[in-house]
């Protein structure tokens, strides 16, 4: 398999996650983040990529990042503000190809795609999910 | 169909209110609870269900939730201990068959077996969702565009 240059922007759970996944299954894997101590959430045995320590939605960041060879930028903070706007940076400045930004607020998805940015929302992930388990445990009557 | 099916959710915000107003369309009977009155302006006009304000391990809003039986617990307070706690109450003392709570840190949520709860990690599915995605361009031979299969 192809090996990405991927870089991820915010080290929180879903952050440190994604980071854990793709650096294991031989990605290249840079996270950055505002707050050093967010790195503890990184695995030891699962992250061998690198960590950058500063604000995202300044260019100089995403340069030290070396954002001119990313194949993909996750934008994954808990601000979707910062998301959408560090996506669009990565798109439009400077030109990444694929750009995905982690969004809460799920009414404004649809201008974020006209905008050209995937978005990924774990609200509504989490509710077809829980949807279809309510499904699951009531009509079957049984659980799991 | 889910006609009459008595179900109990904890915490109105953003997954709260989703499951509450599609539940409530699917002919379910719902009681919704909320420490936050400001909360249930999220749900529906036509949402036809009990609401409770109040902290739910309170002991007179355990009452007031409890004039009814209910064939499923949902526990989504943004706090993961506390949404283990409740669906741990909804089980043991209001004798709920069924209880699925979520689950934030994906560490944890891997070492809950010993609950036997049925548990969601938004985490989990949007980290998978954006791995699937990645891994599905990949093998296509392609880096772009990565669809999104979560809309």
């Amino acid at each position: 398999m192809k090996s990405l240059y991927v870089i991820v922007v915010g080290c929180g759970r879903l952050g440190a996650h994604l980071a854990n996944l793709l650096s294991q299954s031989g990605h290249r894997v840079v996270v950055i983040d505002r707050d050093k101590e967010s790195f503890s959430n990184l695995s030891s045995e699962a992250f061998s990529g690198f960590k950058v320590e500063g604000d995202a939605s300044e260019p100089e960041t995403l340069r030290q990042a070396k954002i001119g060879q990313a194949d993909l930028l996750i934008a994954a903070t808990r601000e979707d503000n910062v998301n959408i706007m560090v996506a669009l940076v990565a798109k439009k400045s400077f030109g990444v190809k694929n750009v995905m930004a982690r969004v809460y607020d799920t009414r404004r998805e649809g201008l974020y795609r006209e905008m050209g940015l995937e978005t990924v929302s774990p609200i509504l992930l989490a509710g077809e999910e829980f949807f279809r388990l309510v499904y699951k445990a009531l009509d079957a009557g049984g659980e799991k | 169909m889910l006609d009459d099916k008595r179900v109990l959710i904890v915490g109105c915000g953003r997954l709260g209110s989703q499951l509450a107003n599609r539940l409530n369309r699917e002919g379910c009977r719902i009681t919704i609870v909320d420490k936050d009155d400001s909360a249930f302006t999220a749900l529906e006009e036509e949402f036809q269900g009990i609401r409770l304000k109040g902290d739910a391990l309170d002991e007179s809003v355990m009452k007031e939730a409890h004039v009814r039986e209910y064939d499923l617990a949902i526990a989504v307070t943004g706090k993961d201990d506390l949404n283990l706690i409740l669906g741990l109450v909804a089980r043991e003392l209001f004798g709920v068959p069924r209880v699925i709570v979520r689950v934030r840190d994906p560490s944890r949520s891997d070492s809950l077996g010993g609950f036997k709860f049925i548990t969601v990690c938004p985490t989990n599915l949007a980290a998978d969702s954006i791995v699937n995605q990645v891994e599905s361009a990949l093998a296509g031979g392609d880096t772009r565009p990565f669809d999104n299969p979560a809309k």
